[in-house]
């Protein structure tokens, strides 16, 4: 191994592939992050304090004709020839050194025994270094070389591999899959069968069951075409808006109020809920999406008011992140927010963590402080407050709407009218109850007049005064570099900037147009991997949002880099995207167990089955209420707060009762819905790439005692003809097939036992303990 | 790194060992099983106490008024502050204002103590009081979260979640991580949450800020209309209902686990309600805590209920108490406050002593800062962050002992000083657990509660 490594990560990757018959990807880039770690918190301290003196291009006179600050020239060694080979410490030179065994290195005294034991273990794990510790020129603090790492290298067009025999693909995805399988003992399934797709195509696109009529198409053999038209007839639906939209939300961070410190209401953030689920309906592009989301208010003004409406809208992204409200260090508060929407920005867009460098060069990708406080400065540019009171507000802005001018006199003539009866009152004779009565209305007058005409306002940012940010020392706004650094995007990410960003403004429509720079190697990856994991439960690049070297890495690159050059191609259509993982023979297949694949891929890294899938929190709620006839598809509009005030949410809890789709009950930081918290949506305040799934008592406590549950398995009873007895309409209604003889059994058996159980005057009917118990059972929840 | 690879591993697995384990054996295997979330885990280094119970003052008790006794602030009240106010304050306040409650000193310790505490007072030689806590937010919100999750800037998990996430539970019928009536805004389910954690290692929630607690229940441990005979013939249903597919298309890890958290579930809803019904306890005990008197009801329930938890095996108890702030009105609130929960607290550390506990559980107090020795008013204080005072006793504290001292006035702190990192770093210590070593992996790094800081208090240790 005398050649330096292209892709060191990827070696070791193989190597603990083959060493450890574990495949489990995760496994393996955790791995050798134990290496970089091992490198970062030892390895690199010992070879700066103790060996750089001599063996670094700062040595006054170079020993031994090695260097060891960089890693080409430490792999290739010096006059006494290689270190080490890695993953082979026992026949180091390198180690037997350290230990004075044959050189005694360093010449001062021997390292610490703990030190020399890294090394070891470094060498064992393959002797990983990060990117900064690449080239022969680099210097030893800063990453450099952003492009040998996959994620910041351009897009490739990659051509798929050539189609084998067999007819089993039907697209692209299909050919990079088969591909991968091949040599290693792995085949795909067979297709889901009719019913079990339907459900499964129904549930990954809307989020709901199928309907009646969807799922009784599949009980005569469709036709072949049949499949296509019902991909159409879903990604038309506007339920998919809902269902992709709450997955954006997610990210978004998106809630109904601040949370931390002052849990102020956010009255209108539901226009950014509510515009997020249209743009996935009408397939809004998706580089103009986020353009809109970054710098929406800075785009040229449109004629029509409601797509203007929704330009300015869209920067409710930025401001809809926690804010300490009651923070009395204004300063820090305005750097606070600062940070929280590039943290946010950059997860979503780029999948990047840029915020380690807020405090320090990031440690392991390529971002440095300067890049940081180049970005701050076009949010410092940007207003997010509208004051900093002692508790502070955000900036509202009044939305374009024909009906403005309407609502504004009417409020005026409200006024004028109020200031009438006033006046009528101060001529009659005066008394106490008089008196009384012009105070309240004084009081009345004066808060309507404070409250100004009831105008459409969205939650958005404007262009503040532009301005430049100096480095804040270890992140502390007391403690500031000298230079301020001009704003600008992260330096070693492509593409540059074409030029200078405008002086007159924040520089927000330059930064989303270089997110969604077709030549931006991040941005189309980290979509296309999100649709991905949508409809596999995993993405091709498991860590959705960190594309970084500390991220994992594409099980599948090639097909990565395919569908991120559709996305471009197709003019950023995700409607594109959806379709073309859909119609998918990898997409159709069944997703039972095989143990003989399971034995070589107990992952399923190469896809040679569906994945079994849990439904999300509001996968469960929307469909109990589906099944049950509960649930009201009305779209879109205003939340149901309890007490609509500007400040604090007081409510308790009525406002989740609302039978809407669960995209459609606020979310309430700090005190969320009981259902979303057990069934893992329990952090609105930040950034969420993927949720948890758990398996946990409370959840059974939940099917078994929630009103929730029983209440709609109860109304669904009493809505059953009580005589017929028939059970195959629940079956079907609810688990999407017909009962076996044994299961009408079982079910006649329970309900026998209830019946004997319940007193006349109860609430709990036998057939409504059966359909609760369908609705408890593991076929209702898990997607096959 | 390699125990909290394999430590996360067993985490993404969820309940499924707990699942397959419980097929074969039942309880006791499943105590033995590593591979829940919440399965019990060896601390890693030596162990004081096996659990905490936090006894959280809400809204900001003064330490100038309870503990930390200051002469010099008694003889110059009226006087301005000899030295600078910090940059920035919550309020503006005057000059310095003498406490309206006289000091003595109790005990062998000669711990000093206001006359707002008479029956801690006596408790005094069990507890280590740290005078020099400091933090830096002066807003509640941002304090409370600073106090329970290490950060007043980022979303990050709760220190029980942390010790629930490092420790499991020991016993897996019940929850690890417990919190009593705790206040809903000012941070909320944040204060007790587990953000990145796997959710199973947030507070379950009893109640909140205001409700008495003679009424309350876990969410969903029962239904009215539903009796045990019926959900036990939904259970045999539910478990052959399940068993089906299992046969037709093989077995799935998750499949079997869900399955059995549902005999999980039922076993938690025979045993919770018993734990909660405070009547059992026999009269004196009752009375101990102050059952029984309006005044010292409500913490009362809070402090023998959460003996009755740690004697069950949860984790880590938090009970809270408010609101303790007074900008105004603070010669009446604070008595009324301090005598609410005086004796409760009292009841709780000579009823744990008695039964062998103290030695082995953490107890706690404190708010999420102190108050400032100038006059907010007449009769008020501000909030300070820059000063404030707790106390510890029990598994593996040193009893009698002060540590930490304030500026004259008891404006900052001055000697000694503790940071919330070194609270922190000293709880997880103290429980067995290293606060640079317990760490999960999220979003690209390995996150900790003490963030990057953080020391053990170590004179505070026996």
């Amino acid at each position: 191994m005398k050649r330096p490594l292209r892709n060191p990560l990827g070696l070791i990757t193989c190597l603990v592939h083959w060493l450890v018959a574990v495949s489990a990807a995760e496994f393996e880039t955790r791995e050798s992050s134990a290496g970089l770690e091992i490198f970062e918190k030892s390895i690199r301290p010992a070879l700066i304090e103790h060996c750089f003196e001599c063996h670094s291009a700062q040595a006054k006179s170079l020993k031994g004709g090695l260097r060891l600050d960089a890693r080409d020239l430490l792999l290739a060694g010096g006059d006494s020839g290689p270190l080490f080979d890695a993953g082979d410490p026992d026949s180091s030179l390198l180690l037997s050194a350290l230990r004075q065994e044959t050189l005694e290195m360093p010449p001062r005294g021997k390292l610490p025994d703990a030190t020399i034991d890294a090394f070891q273990e470094w060498i064992e794990l393959g002797a990983p270094t990060p990117a900064s510790f690449q080239a022969s020129e680099a210097s030893v603090s800063m990453p450099s070389s952003a492009e040998r790492h996959w994620a910041f290298r351009p897009i490739l067009r990659v051509n798929p591999p050539r189609a084998e025999s067999g007819h089993w693909a039907r697209n692209p995805i299909d050919l990079f899959i088969l591909h991968a399988m091949k040599g290693k003992g792995l085949s795909p399934s067979a297709p889901a069968k009719p019913a079990t797709l339907i459900r499964r195509l129904s549930f990954d696109t809307i989020g709901l069951p199928p309907s009646e009529p969807q799922f009784e198409a599949t009980r005569i053999a469709p036709h072949p075409a049949w499949y296509e038209g019902q991909i159409e007839g879903f990604l038309a639906a506007p339920q998919f808006g809902e269902h992709w939209g709450r997955k954006w939300l997610d990210l978004a961070r998106y809630a109904d109020t601040n949370g931390v410190d002052e849990n102020y209401n956010f009255l209108n953030a539901w226009r950014y809920r509510d515009y997020v689920v249209r743009a996935f309906n009408r397939d809004k592009p998706f580089d103009q999406f986020l353009i809109e989301q970054i710098a929406g208010d800075l785009l040229p003004k449109i004629e029509d008011s409601h797509r203007q409406a929704d330009q300015i809208i869209a920067t409710g992204f930025l401001t809809l992140g926690p804010k300490m409200l009651a923070e009395q260090d204004k300063d820090k508060l305005l750097m606070d927010i600062v940070d929280e929407q590039i943290d946010v920005l950059c997860k979503t867009a780029i999948g990047m963590t840029i915020g380690c460098a807020r405090c320090h060069d990031h440690k392991f990708d390529p971002i440095s402080s300067e890049d940081y406080y180049a970005m701050a400065g076009i949010f410092a540019s940007t207003r997010t407050m509208a004051n900093t009171n002692h508790v502070s507000f955000w900036t509202e802005t009044v939305l374009p709407n024909p009906r403005n001018l309407t609502l504004i006199k009417l409020h005026e003539a409200s006024l004028s009218e109020r200031e009438t009866a006033i006046d009528q009152l101060k001529r009659e004779p005066s008394s106490e109850e008089n008196k009384e009565k012009i105070r309240s209305q004084e009081k009345e007058l004066k808060a309507l007049r404070d409250r100004g005409p009831d105008l459409p306002k969205a939650m958005a940012v404007i262009d503040g005064i532009p301005r430049d940010l100096a480095i804040h020392i270890r992140g502390n706004h007391l403690n500031q570099g000298a230079t301020p650094i001009p704003r600008g995007v992260p330096s070693q990410i492509s593409p540059p900037l074409p030029g200078a960003l405008p002086a007159r403004s924040s520089g927000r429509l330059e930064l989303a147009r270089w997110f969604t720079d077709d030549d931006n190697p991040l941005t189309a990856r980290v979509m296309v991997n999100r649709i991905w994991q949508g409809y596999f439960g995993k993405g091709l690049v498991s860590t959705p949002s960190n594309f970084g070297t500390r991220g994992g890495e594409p099980s599948h690159p090639g097909l990565l880099d395919w569908l991120a050059m559709e996305l471009v191609d197709s003019d950023w259509s995700l409607k594109h995207i959806h379709r073309l993982i859909l119609s998918s023979s990898t997409y159709r297949q069944a997703s039972q167990p095989r143990p003989e694949m399971a034995r070589i891929d107990p992952d399923n890294r190469y896809y040679w089955k569906q994945n079994r899938r849990r439904l999300s929190a509001e996968g469960i709620r929307d469909s109990i209420l589906q099944v049950c006839r509960q649930l009201d598809l009305r779209m879109e509009g205003r939340v149901d707060h309890a007490n609509r005030n500007e400040t604090y949410y007081r409510g308790n809890g009525e406002e989740f009762q609302s039978p809407r789709r669960s995209i459609y009950l606020p979310v309430i930081r700090g005190r969320g819905y009981d259902l979303f918290n057990t069934f893992d949506y329990s952090e609105s305040g930040a950034h969420l790439a993927q949720r948890t799934v758990t398996t946990v008592p409370h959840q059974a406590l939940f099917m078994l005692n929630a009103p929730l549950v029983i209440d709609a398995a109860e109304a669904m009873a009493a809505q059953l003809d009580p005589g017929s007895g028939d059970l195959t309409p629940l079956y079907r209604g609810i688990l999407f097939r017909n009962p076996s003889p044994d299961e009408r059994r079982l079910a006649a058996a329970l309900q026998q036992q209830v019946k004997s159980f319940t007193e006349p005057d109860s609430k709990r009917s036998p057939v409504g303990v059966l359909i609760q118990s369908l609705i408890a059972s593991n076929e209702f929840v898990y997607v096959d | 790194m390699l125990t909290s690879h394999s430590r996360r591993q067993a985490l993404k697995l969820t309940a499924l060992g707990l699942g397959s384990v419980l097929c074969h054996g039942g309880r006791e295997t499943l105590l033995a099983s590593n591979a829940s979330p919440l399965a019990p885990r060896p601390a890693p280094m030596k162990a004081r106490a096996k659990r905490v119970i936090f006894l959280f003052m809400h809204g900001g008790p003064s330490h100038l008024d309870t503990f930390d006794y200051k002469p010099r602030l008694e003889r110059e009240t009226g006087q301005p502050l000899p030295f600078a106010k910090p940059r920035v304050q919550f309020a503006k306040t005057g000059n310095l204002l003498r406490s309206p409650w006289s000091f003595r000193q109790y005990g062998d310790s000669g711990a000093w103590v206001s006359e707002l505490f008479p029956r801690l007072a006596t408790q005094v030689d069990r507890l280590a009081f740290v005078k020099s806590i400091h933090g830096s937010n002066e807003a509640h919100g941002g304090a409370l979260l600073k106090i329970h999750t290490g950060s007043d800037t980022f979303v990050r998990p709760s220190l029980g979640a942390w010790v629930s996430y490092g420790l499991g539970t020991e016993n897996p019928d019940l929850p690890s991580f417990i919190t009593i009536n705790p206040s809903l805004g000012h941070g909320g389910v944040q204060n007790f949450g587990a953000a990145f954690l796997p959710p199973i290692h947030q507070a379950t929630r009893i109640g909140k800020r205001g409700q008495s607690l003679r009424d309350l229940q876990f969410t969903h441990i029962a239904h009215p209309e539903t009796s045990d005979a019926i959900q036990r013939a939904q259970l045999d249903f539910l478990r052959q209902q399940n068993a089906r597919p299992l046969r037709r298309s093989g077995d799935s890890p998750e499949w079997s686990a869900r399955s059995d958290s549902f005999e999980l579930a039922y076993r938690m809803q025979s045993i919770i309600p018993g734990l909660m019904d405070l009547e059992s306890e026999p009269k004196a005990t009752r009375e101990r805590y102050g059952l029984g008197n309006e005044t010292t009801e409500n913490f009362g329930r809070q402090c023998l209920l959460a003996r009755r938890l740690a004697e069950s095996g949860v984790r880590f108890i938090q009970c809270s108490h408010g609101y303790w702030d007074q900008h105004s009105n603070l010669k009446k609130q604070h008595a009324e406050l301090a005598s609410q929960v005086d004796q409760p607290i009292c009841g709780l550390l000579t009823d744990l002593h008695a039964r062998g506990l103290l030695d082995e559980t953490l107890v706690i107090w404190g708010g999420e800062f102190g108050r400032t020795p100038t006059a907010q008013g007449k009769d008020g204080r501000d909030h300070n962050p820059h000063a404030f005072t707790w106390w510890f006793a029990g598994g593996g504290i040193k009893a009698g002992l002060s540590y930490g001292q304030t500026d004259d006035y008891g404006y900052y702190a001055a000697h000694d000083k503790a940071h919330i990192h070194d609270v922190h770093a000293t709880i997880l210590h103290l429980l067995g657990l290293d606060h640079e070593t317990l760490t999960y992996r999220h979003a690209g790094r390995d996150f900790r509660l003490t963030d990057v800081s953080g020391k053990v208090l170590t004179p505070i240790l026996v």
